[in-house]
């Protein structure tokens, strides 16, 4: 079996050192050559931490419900899909988490067929712009709210 | 979609997952998120303004308002009705998976800054990295974002430059434009160039990014005033482009004697007349002062009735209130009626402006130094330099 070999033919740790450096940008640096994402599944699959993450996005998409499992009809393509894997840092470079997405290879769906439309409105600048003025002339306070896995909740 | 790499290999071959929820990555899932959150908020008794399908607003019993803005998964609240905010946030909290971030600091590259005299808008750090990317960060400092004598054109003799970092750049500093109405001008005149960049183009870009040197922490400063009534100033080049003679139309309106909107932008026809490209800038004014308007009535905001629209060429002015078939002016007829409408029924007043004062005047030509800095305090752009 072929394996793609990751290891670079001149390391770049002949050429540079790292002596000089602050402690904390050392440990920031280092955490950068240690952990590396897996690029492919069999590579995710060997390492505890990116399988428990994976478990992790699993568990989410299940509890979503997300799918049926049903039988596929003849003469149709299911639209492919792929693990997409990150690594979360934290604001003084130390991993956060590690993150794996499943994502739909959405370019391979055709239109008119898998989807008809795709429109979605986004708030312009300028509305934005008009709510900060009025919060300010009135006083208001001012919020922010983030949603998780927010396109995880929308029903097709 | 097919079974999950890595997940049920086992089970037959024809097996394949239907899904009823959207992914990341699929066409439709913007669409289908934004779907559930307009279902979402209306379930809980929010309107969608028409004036922006990304607003909704809840007036309570108590005569409080409530107002939710969202950019796809972050939302902006905020109103007099603190119960109401409350009780929101805990319905959001219910239906989806909830991350409240506090008072609003930061939005969309934007740093929004309270304080005593009110709310302050700049993109200082999108500035630092801009100048970090761009290898500025120790150029020295313009006065002004563009040369008031520079005339861009196709510039085909000159050398081409990487497309793609052009359009980079300037795609970023479009999108600084939102809190920059200084560099608006020379934005969207570099920005004209994005299929063939020279390095003419490229100078010019790079010229907005030593400005912005000077200037990072420059922004909007919204001040309580007390009022929300509506202006604008409308005014426009003629022939400004080289390339093919349109004309540049400037705009900006403000709301409470605050700077909202502006707009920079080159016409799409080309006009025989200065009368008639004011003319032009009026009409487009004109519809953005409506649009506002209709978005502070779904906000049941009380306006001074009367819309001022400031505009610095006479005979545009008379030609907007006296439907007199001028020879010159029949091929602009819609334009003519639209506004001679919207004089009629008492909403809008055109008011003389002298060229000297108007404000639009940094939207549409390059200014000389001393002019450009009186404009900028005018417009209410405060600067909280702090060396980063």
């Amino acid at each position: 079996m072929y394996h793609q070999t990751t290891k670079p033919l001149y390391p770049l740790a002949n050429y540079l050192s790292f002596k000089h450096f602050s402690p904390t940008h050392k440990a920031f640096l280092t955490s950068l050559n240690t952990t590396t994402t897996p690029t492919t599944l069999s590579e995710a699959l060997g390492d505890k931490k990116w399988k428990q993450a994976m478990d992790a996005e699993m568990e989410a998409l299940e509890k979503n419900g997300t799918w049926d499992l049903v039988n596929l009809l003849n003469g149709k393509k299911p639209v492919r899909c792929k693990w997409v894997y990150t690594i979360k840092y934290k604001a003084d470079g130390s991993i956060e988490r590690y993150k794996a997405r499943l994502v739909a290879k959405g370019f391979t769906q055709i239109y008119g067929v898998d989807y008809m439309e795709t429109f979605a409105p986004v708030a312009k600048m300028n509305r934005v712009r008009v709510i900060l003025y009025l919060a300010a002339n009135y006083g208001w306070n001012l919020q922010q709210f983030d949603v998780k896995n927010a396109f995880l909740h929308g029903e097709i | 979609m097919e079974l999950l790499p890595g997940y049920g290999e086992k089970t037959a071959t024809n097996t394949i997952c239907k899904l009823k929820k959207a992914l990341y990555g699929l066409k439709q899932s913007p669409r289908a998120w934004f779907g559930r959150f307009t279902k979402v908020m209306m379930s809980l008794g929010f309107k969608q303004s028409q004036g922006d399908h990304t607003l909704f607003i809840k007036h309570s019993k108590s005569r409080g308002v409530t107002m939710l803005l969202v950019y796809v998964d972050d939302i902006i609240v905020t109103g007099d009705d603190e119960e109401e905010q409350k009780l929101l946030s805990q319905h959001l909290a219910k239906n989806f998976e909830i991350k409240t971030l506090g008072k609003l600091k930061y939005f969309l590259g934007i740093e929004v800054a309270h304080s005593k005299k009110g709310i302050f808008i700049p993109q200082q750090k999108y500035i630092t990295d801009l100048l970090k990317e761009t290898g500025k960060t120790t150029c020295k400092p313009v006065n002004t974002p563009i040369d008031p004598n520079l005339k861009l054109g196709n510039a085909k003799k000159y050398t081409a430059v990487d497309k793609e970092m052009y359009q980079r750049l300037v795609g970023k500093l479009i999108y600084l434009s939102h809190t920059r109405p200084d560099v608006a001008f020379a934005v969207s005149l570099v920005s004209q160039f994005m299929h063939q960049p020279k390095e003419i183009h490229l100078q010019a870009a790079l010229r907005i990014v030593q400005y912005l040197k000077g200037t990072p922490g420059r922004g909007i400063l919204f001040e309580r005033n007390g009022n929300a009534n509506l202006e604008a100033y409308t005014n426009a080049d003629y022939a400004g482009s080289i390339v093919d003679r349109r004309s540049t139309t400037g705009y900006c309106t403000f709301l409470g004697g605050n700077l909202v909107t502006w707009r920079s932008k080159k016409q799409h026809v080309v006009a025989r007349s200065s009368a008639e490209v004011e003319f032009r800038a009026m009409a487009q004014g004109i519809c953005e002062l409506l649009w506002l308007k209709i978005i502070l009535e779904d906000l049941r905001i009380k306006s001074d009735d009367l819309t001022r629209l400031y505009c610095d060429n006479k005979s545009a002015i008379s030609i907007a209130h006296n439907l007199v078939q001028h020879d010159r002016t029949k091929h602009i007829e819609v334009d003519r009626h639209f506004i001679k409408e919207k004089l009629d029924t008492g909403l809008i007043c055109t008011l003389y402006v002298p060229s000297q004062d108007n404000l639009a005047d940094i939207l549409m030509k390059g200014l000389n130094s001393n002019y450009f800095q009186s404009i900028v305090s005018k417009l209410g752009m405060e600067n909280t330099y702090s060396p980063a």
